[in-house]
């Protein structure tokens, strides 16, 4: 084989590296996208679920805005994806981290407004019953009552 | 004594279930319409004046700058998205059941908290146009993002903007045309008629 001919093939074959480079580039870049957008997803599926469960308006517009955030991130990463990799794979990679710590805040208030809504029913019923309780025994026992206030009555008289 | 008895667990059942029921009442969300309400405002913040010009003319390098306000009262927070779509006279618009079948030419995602309004930016401008078989096409710049729609109209005259608003649906994983209704979905679509001079 002649040297031109190994240059030749040789150029080839860089090419075909290089080629097969950016391919892997391209491919782990739109893996790292498509993780952000599923990971932005269940964030939002639990920001949902935490402000079903009653979760305060404040709480669930915080989170709300760090779903934003994330969903610019995740914006700015498809944008550069073909341009600039680098800078599309930090952003990839800042949107998955927002969405995941989003992710886990829901939760953790979604258990706290469960655990609260759970004591609020209790306390609620509770307290019907035990006012339930009072009103029946007042209204069975009213004659006796009176009668009691009655002599009670008669009672402070006679000591007059 | 025995009727008495019969008498207080017949009055403590009674008011047991009456104050249960007030508090259930009292716990439970207030029953609400669940909708969506938008609509696009030129840039003088209005619902008019679209234009700078007389009619709904557009000069080739003019930019326009609108915004859409979003108003979500469906009772929980919504991942919506806004389509843009351009068509000519001759597409079917969208309607309630039904978006348009005009090439999309962008879309805008956001995350709204109930009962708040969010606000979305519009800067578009026909960059430049061409004529091809009697009809103008149009290349615009549409928040910063080039477009070519293949959509002609004679003379440039009436092109439309198609608005299209799709919701995120968590069970099937997918944005859905408009928002979930009581017994369907509801499609709320905007349209701006347009001119451009040659």
């Amino acid at each position: 084989m002649r040297f031109p001919d190994r240059a030749v093939l040789g150029i080839i074959f860089l090419l075909a590296i290089s080629f097969s480079a950016h391919r892997d580039i391209v491919h782990a870049q739109s893996v790292q996208i498509d993780t952000a957008q599923n990971q932005l997803s269940i964030a939002f599926a639990a920001v949902q679920q935490a402000d079903e469960e009653g979760v305060s308006e404040i709480e669930v517009s915080l989170l709300a805005s760090n779903l934003n955030r994330a969903l610019n991130y995740l914006g700015n990463a498809s944008a550069l994806s073909t341009s600039d990799p680098s800078a599309s794979s930090a952003y990839a990679n800042q949107s998955v981290a927002l969405s995941s710590s989003t992710l886990a805040e829901a939760q953790d208030l979604t258990t706290n407004a469960r655990n609260q809504l759970f004591l609020n029913q209790v306390g609620a019923y509770s307290l019907a019953l035990v006012v339930a309780f009072v009103m029946a025994t007042f209204v069975v026992e009213f004659q006796r009552l009176r009668e009691l206030v009655e002599g009670i009555g008669i009672h402070r008289k006679k000591l007059d | 004594m025995e009727k008495r008895i019969v008498v207080f667990v017949i009055l403590f059942a009674s008011f047991s279930l009456a104050l249960s029921s007030l508090a259930y009442y009292l716990q439970a969300r207030p029953a609400s319409e669940e909708f969506i309400a938008w609509g696009i405002y030129s840039s003088s913040g209005s619902l008019s004046g679209y234009f700078s010009g007389p009619g709904a003319n557009v000069t080739v390098g003019e930019i326009l700058s609108w915004h859409f306000a979003i108003t979500n009262n469906m009772g929980t927070i919504q991942f919506i998205r806004v389509v843009y779509r351009v068509a000519n006279a001759s597409f079917v618009p969208p309607n309630a059941t039904i978006q348009a079948a005009a090439p999309e030419v962008g879309n805008e995602s956001i995350f709204i908290p109930r009962s708040q309004t969010a606000f979305l930016n519009l800067t578009w401008s026909v960059s430049s146009s061409r004529l091809s078989a009697g009809l103008r096409f149009l290349n615009m710049t549409i928040n910063g993002t080039h477009v070519s729609p293949q959509v002609g109209a004679a003379g440039g005259q009436r092109f439309r903007f198609f608005f299209e608003l799709w919701t995120y649906d968590s069970e099937s994983g997918q944005f859905l045309y408009g928002y979930k209704g009581q017994n369907s979905r509801i499609g709320e679509p905007l349209q701006v008629w347009f001119n451009v001079a040659s």
